[in-house]
């Protein structure tokens, strides 16, 4: 009888939790469901009507710096800029004005792997929205004037760039990384390549890139009614041809090399350093794991109000006076690979200093890998549920999810889907995925700025494991 | 012009510095930013202006910074500084750039794992071995009982006249095969007159053979067999002298030479046997 008390709690417990995780899953199984439909010329449509005011149309393109070579470094972003310089039918004037009109808002975005163009507007213009946006990526009057104009744009950002810091060491880290292949490659290219572009070789990429298979319309919010926008795709995109006039585009590999990057400049304010593995594609099975663990790493700065007092043991472990500013962790996937680490920032006075944050961060990664518990899964989860979740809440969210699930696996997972993968994570699978992919593994660095006391690559890989048996 | 916004103006602020959010995978353009190529009034401009006017102070070094005084602009940036190309130092299956590491990788290292597998195994091997022999050790015979053993001397090995030693228990062990002098001599000793009073008698089972333990009462040290004043045993180190049936008889030492425990079997003498 006594047992039968002392058992009786813990049961209730658990079947508590499991209603609530059923309910969770059946309020996501009731949410408004994504559609997708693929058009004869396989230009792809998502959308998703939850019936808000507002609605986000966007098209994603698979193009980017890891299609692009040395001579056209950067054409990518170089046309994405241009889209925005008025079409054969309408002026930039007529473009702003037009969309002013609507109260809608144009933004883009082009990264190594893709371009987004979205826009945001009341749900009543749908319609309006995609002539619009048809008619900037199909008819681009990329005239000279305005690549030269723009050139001169794409010329001074080059230089702006090299002020932030964070990007820097970023693009290091991936030249490094992926070097000899085309992720090595800057998304905003290099002087030369910017100076030597032609409008010529611009109206080729778009030819060339911005072909049906390639792309993606998603639309989530109030009137993104999918036969409507099948139509509308239809209408505006389904004349599109599937044929390339040029070359197809290739990714120009994924080969991950373990290598070091260091560019030491005094003159920078800090230590900006980054080490990563190498990660794994969008659509890897590991994915949900390692992006749930890159998560729970999170991130922390000398702003945040907590410090020895911090939730994490490794936030409170990093700021015993080691000079960091801050790190975050990062975890970076592509279509077919990625890049998973940490990035922080340090005063980089002292070579112990810099030594003790990168044996503090992979000590927890080991952790991560080789002994972590239940109840530190369940953390780690809802961590990473709190973040996700929130990302896909907005029109924009979510609609970039669906374009990225579609462009990276070429299916869709609902938030339901997704709610499922991550309460089948335990610790045991967690751990092998990080067995996998992060423990013993090679690592690729950059040291941007004061990198005098940054530690050289065997240090750092060796600490990537542990003596255990 | 309003309505058209950056995307990616989402600031977290680290090092007290405004950076683009933490992923590096995009750029953004806008329709927003003004076009001429002089003009550092973009919103990145500006936030970059800012941040270097504070960081390094306006008068003193804004001036030559880049990108603030157009005139001073330079188009040679770290971003212009070509990835060196390591082909060469690349085994050849890493040198395809469109297979991923993780698939060479096998073959990569099978040569560096035999070799470590050939080593640590070894090396595992010893390891066990060492292993096992401390196990089995800990079972056996302890190095106070193995000890306590006694050993068997053959009498014929020993000619009249002379002394042998011998181990046992560590220690050594002075085996004499006395002559008749020697006997005759050792038993006409006046007891009354020795140091540590004993009569031959008890000292030895058998006249012809005289067992003691060859450690000198004094200070431990081995005496020499067949030396000294008294033709016993010499010790060297501060000069004990002892007869031929190990009593003290010169020097330093208090005590006769110990006798060990033996019986004779046969034609042997068994040392660290007790007569029954
Ligand atoms: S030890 Fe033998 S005489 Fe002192």
């Amino acid at each position: 009888m006594s047992l039968r008390q002392l058992v009786r709690p813990i049961a209730t417990l658990q079947s508590s939790r499991s209603a609530s995780a059923a309910a969770t899953k059946q309020i996501l199984e009731s949410a408004p469901a994504a559609h997708v439909t693929s058009l004869k010329n396989g230009f792809r449509v998502v959308s998703e009507d939850n019936g808000k005011p507002t609605v986000t149309i966007g098209i994603f393109v698979e193009n980017g710096s890891r299609f692009e070579t040395q001579q056209n470094s950067g054409v990518s972003s170089f046309l994405e800029h241009l889209l925005y310089k008025g079409t054969n039918k309408r002026t930039q004037q007529q473009l702003e004005t037009e969309l002013a009109g609507l109260g809608a808002s144009l933004s883009s975005e082009t990264g190594r792997d893709h371009t987004a163009y979205y826009v945001q507007a009341a749900s009543k213009d749908v319609e309006k929205v995609v002539d619009i946006v048809a008619d900037i990526l199909r008819n681009p009057k990329l005239d000279a004037a305005a690549v030269e104009k723009e050139r001169q744009v794409l010329l001074n950002k080059l230089d702006e760039l090299e002020g932030n810091y964070q990007n820097l060491t970023f693009d290091m880290l991936h030249t490094t990384a992926f070097q000899g292949t085309g992720l090595a490659h800057y998304p905003h290219g290099t002087t030369k390549s910017i100076q030597e572009i032609t409008a010529d070789q611009i109206r080729q990429w778009q030819a060339d890139n911005y072909r049906p298979v390639r792309m993606v319309l998603s639309a989530v919010g109030g009137g993104a009614e999918h036969g409507k926008l099948v139509g509308l795709a239809e209408k505006y995109f389904g004349d599109l041809s599937n044929e390339y006039p040029g070359k197809v585009p290739s990714d120009l590999g994924i080969r991950f090399t373990g290598s070091e990057f260091r560019f030491r400049n005094d003159k920078f304010p800090a230590m900006f350093a980054a080490i990563a593995v190498e990660g794994v594609g969008y659509g890897h099975a590991d994915a949900l794991p390692l992006a749930v663990v890159a998560n729970g790493i999170g991130q922390w700065d000398a702003t945040h109000g907590s410090s020895h007092n911090a939730p994490k043991r490794h936030v409170q472990r990093l700021v015993e006076g080691y000079g960091l500013h801050g790190f975050e962790q990062f975890n970076i996937n592509y279509k077919n690979t990625g890049l998973w680490g940490v990035y922080f920032v340090a005063d980089g006075k002292d070579f112990e200093n810099v030594t003790n944050i990168h044996s503090i961060i992979q000590k927890e990664w080991k952790h991560m890998a080789c002994a972590l518990e239940a109840q530190e899964v369940e953390g780690l989860i809802n961590q990473y549920r709190n973040r996700f979740f929130s990302k896909v809440e907005s029109n924009t969210g979510k609609a970039k999810f669906n374009a990225k699930e579609l462009l990276y696996t070429g299916h869709l997972r609902s938030l339901a889907d997704v709610e499922e993968q991550l309460s089948n994570l335990s610790a045991n699978s967690i751990g092998q995925a990080m067995n996998r992919h992060i423990y013993d593994r090679d690592i690729a660095t950059a040291g941007v700025g004061r990198t005098e006391g940054f530690p050289e690559y065997s240090y750092i890989r060796q600490r990537m494991w542990w003596w255990r048996l | 012009m309003g309505s058209l916004t950056r995307s990616a103006a989402s600031v977290k602020t680290v090092v007290g510095r405004s950076s683009k959010a933490i992923a590096p995978l995009s750029i953004t353009s806008s329709l927003g930013s003004p076009d001429a190529a002089i003009d550092h009034k973009t919103i990145d401009s500006l936030q970059l202006a800012t941040e270097k006017a504070s960081r390094t102070g306006l008068f003193v070094s804004g001036l030559a910074v880049k990108g603030v005084n157009v005139t001073s602009r330079r188009h040679a940036s770290t971003y212009d500084v070509p990835y060196p190309n390591f082909d060469e130092c690349r085994r050849k299956s890493t040198l395809d750039a469109k297979v991923a590491s993780r698939d060479t990788e096998p073959e990569r290292v099978a040569f560096t794992r035999a070799v470590k597998g050939v080593a640590f195994g070894s090396f595992g091997l010893w390891g066990a071995k060492e292993g096992v022999q401390l196990l089995l050790y800990s079972k056996s015979m302890s190095m106070a009982t193995r000890a306590l053993a006694a050993i068997e001397i053959s009498m014929n090995d020993i000619p009249e006249g002379t002394t042998k030693t011998y181990e046992w228990r560590t220690r050594p062990v002075f085996v004499r095969h006395r002559t008749k002098a020697e006997i005759d001599r050792e038993k006409a000793v006046v007891v009354s007159e020795l140091r540590d009073p004993e009569h031959d008698d008890v000292r030895v089972k058998r006249d012809e053979w005289s067992v003691v333990i060859g450690v000198c009462t004094h200070l431990g040290c081995a005496p020499i067999a067949g030396a000294g004043e008294y033709s016993g045993y010499y010790c060297p180190c501060h000069g004990s002298h002892y007869d031929a049936s190990g009593r003290i008889r010169k020097g330093p030492a208090p005590r006769n030479l110990d006798v060990p425990p033996y019986v004779f079997k046969g034609d042997t003498i068994v040392v660290g046997e007790e007569e029954k």
